[in-house]
């Protein structure tokens, strides 16, 4: 009886040390099977499929390329036709006409001048005045005395071709709804938040528009705001 | 009462019918994001996903990253990157783009809509298993109840003589999603009567389409069409399945067996080439490109097309004609075996027998999942990812019944694609 019981704990504490063993070793990456099942398991697969466990790779980015740097904006910035104007058409074309200069295959081997961003910027130059001007501009309403803006990025911001339309509560300049135009213009178009850094970046180059004494300060600050965010590498590296 | 309902249930299906007819073309998201919702890792991730796979960014407030982001929370990421695949940019410009580097001489995704894309695009749409993009007698064309403003439409001179049909996608800026339709038994010009069509007597799925015949059937000796079948659908360009060690049994007599006067140089460098090319041209023996009229894809039985046996007076001591369609592949011994992993025969007749042998091999599901890497991940494999482009490849090929959608699912998700390369 005394050799059964000694028996039964030895067999416990070896239980308990393979298991022990097991445990720590398991969470460390050497578990018991050396598979890297642990890792394998991040592969999700299906129906029988086999898991390959991650290696590692020197990753090199991609880029826009071609005439998809058009549907990029357009989608971006959601632009659209709008009654009989054709918003998309000179978008569309003027990717085509820059194709030569942008990337062919979506690599950065395959830019063949360093003209890419002045493209890039005419590209974005003309998706974003078309953007402001038929998609932005009249989602912006009074309505008995009640303003309505439905804008997706310059909400609360005149951004109409006369300055003189603009009132205290829709004002051409102001500085706080100009950072959060940038903001929502940088979720849509970079999938990030913007840094304040970068704020200030944009915003230098939008006020200097907006303390002139032009009918349409507002409408040219806001598409040169949204050409500089769509023609960065932020944009086109997607 | 059961009649009022039944009137109503007929009424809501042709109504939508009717906005789903017109549905051709796809808008873009129109909500304003929230500045005050933190962007959260899933957030990003899903965002990042939805662009592999469409090629479109869209705000983090659009319904189909919400979805994705429940999805991959809740550890459903296959659900989650469906939700991109069901989407029709995920054709129209993904599936667009992966086709075009295959269809187009120039390996280029700057090129119109054609033939050969159009199939692709509406094959894999259809969950169509991939072999039949090599074996199938069918192809796609833009549905004229869908969309109506296509008018360019006749089989002859819109089709078959010139890209005026697919021109229109572009022009007027269709939805291949929502407009293609597959249409079963593909037609070629009457060699008879340029003005007719008959019915293909010899179809190989996209090789044998007018894009595909267009980029590599014009002039030449139809060796092109051998070299670049084995690049686009094996990825593997000739240089590295030369093989001097086979019998020059089928070289053409075009090529001179002395070159600068030098027998060796012909035994160490040309015959490498054309020993494997030259065993198979023959597949093409009654195909050539006739540029009048458009240009289009000429296929006579009865005739072989004489530049197959052109610049004889090269080696007049030799007496190897090309008399017909059959085939001996010579890519066959060493490691070509090893390379392609031919499955059942190699040898046969006619071009669907070659693109037969082509689809069969385990060399063309790597070469898929290639194509699907390089497209979703924006970049050509390193050669340390090889394990998972042949995992995947045999998953293909064993599981998931050669379903293209499938092997963009997994390889998007992969963190050597879009996540950090597990740095």
């Amino acid at each position: 009886m005394k050799l059964k019981n000694k028996n039964k704990k030895v067999f416990k504490m070896l239980v308990a040390v393979v298991g022990a063993s097991f445990t720590i070793t398991a969470f460390q990456n050497c578990g018991g099977s050396n598979d890297g099942s642990n890792n394998a398991a991040l592969d999700y697969v299906e129906q029988g499929e086999t898991p390959v466990s991650p290696i590692k790779v020197e990753k090199t980015d991609k880029i826009l390329h071609s005439r998809n740097v058009a549907n990029a904006l357009i989608q971006g910035l959601g632009v659209q036709n709008v009654s009989n104007v054709n918003n998309l058409d000179p978008i569309i074309q003027a990717a085509i006409n820059s194709e030569l200069l942008l990337s062919e295959h979506g690599d950065y081997d395959s830019i063949t001048g360093g003209q890419i961003t002045i493209h890039a910027g005419n590209l974005a130059e003309v998706a974003c005045e078309r953007m402001i001007f038929y998609s932005e501009a009249p989602k912006l309403s009074v309505v008995e005395n009640e303003i309505k803006d439905e804008r997706r990025f310059f909400k609360g911001l005149y951004i109409g071709e006369n300055a003189a339309s603009a009132t205290p509560q829709v004002p051409v300049q102001d500085e706080t709804k100009y950072r959060q135009a940038i903001q929502r213009l940088a979720r849509s178009l970079w999938g990030r938040d913007t840094t304040k850094a970068e704020e200030d970046l944009v915003l230098s180059a939008a006020s200097p528009i907006l303390l002139d004494t032009k009918a349409n300060r507002g409408f040219r600050a806001a598409v040169v705001t949204c050409t500089v965010m769509a023609s960065t590498f932020d944009f086109l590296r997607q | 009462m059961n009649k009022v309902y039944l009137l109503f249930a007929v009424a809501g299906v042709l109504l939508g019918q009717q906005s789903w007819a017109a549905e051709v073309t796809k808008k873009p998201s129109s909500c304003v994001e929230n500045l005050n919702q933190e962007i959260t890792p899933q957030m990003k991730r899903a965002r990042d996903l939805y662009i592999a796979l469409t090629g479109s960014p869209i705000p983090f407030c659009d319904e189909r990253i919400e979805r994705m982001t429940i999805y991959l929370a809740a550890g459903r990421a296959r659900d989650a990157v469906r939700v991109a695949i069901a989407d029709p940019d995920f054709y129209n410009i993904k599936i667009r783009e992966m086709a075009s580097r295959i269809c187009t001489f120039e390996n280029s995704p700057r090129t119109s809509v054609n033939d050969c894309i159009a199939t692709y695009v509406g094959a894999i749409r259809d969950g169509i298993d991939a072999r039949q993009l090599l074996t199938g007698n069918f192809w796609y064309r833009i549905d004229e109840k869908k969309a109506p403003q296509a008018t360019a439409s006749n089989l002859v001179n819109n089709i078959l003589k010139n890209g005026n049909h697919y021109n229109q996608i572009d022009d007027l800026e269709l939805s291949m999603f929502h407009v293609l339709k597959r249409v079963d038994g593909q037609m070629i010009i009457d060699p008879t009567n340029n003005n007719n069509a008959i019915a293909a007597q010899d179809p190989a799925g996209v090789i044998t389409s007018r894009a595909w015949m267009m980029a590599h059937a014009i002039a030449g000796t139809n060796r092109r069409l051998v070299e670049k079948s084995f690049e686009q659908f094996l990825c593997s360009p000739i240089r590295e399945w030369a093989d001097n060690t086979m019998p020059d049994t089928y070289v053409g007599r075009d090529v001179t067996r002395t070159p600068g006067d030098d027998p060796n140089k012909y035994l160490v460098t040309c015959k490498g080439c054309h020993a494997p090319m030259d065993s198979m041209r023959s597949v093409f023996a009654h195909v050539d490109w006739n540029e009048n009229n458009g240009g289009f894809y000429r296929y006579n039985p009865t005739q072989v097309t004489p530049k197959m046996n052109r610049n004889t007076n090269e080696t007049p001591q030799l007496t190897y004609l090309i008399s017909g369609d059959t085939f001996d592949n010579y890519a066959t011994q060493g490691a070509n075996a090893a390379r392609f992993g031919w499955r059942g025969p190699t040898q046969g007749e006619g071009m669907k027998a070659f693109a037969g042998m082509l689809a069969n091999s385990e060399q063309y599901n790597r070469c898929l999942t290639t194509h699907v890497f390089r497209t979703v991940c924006g970049r050509k494999p390193e050669a340390e990812l090889k394990q998972i482009i042949d995992t995947y490849a045999r998953d293909f090929d064993q599981k998931d019944n050669h379903d293209v959608r499938v092997l963009f699912e997994r390889i998007a998700l992969r963190p050597e694609c879009t996540g950090d390369g597990n740095q």
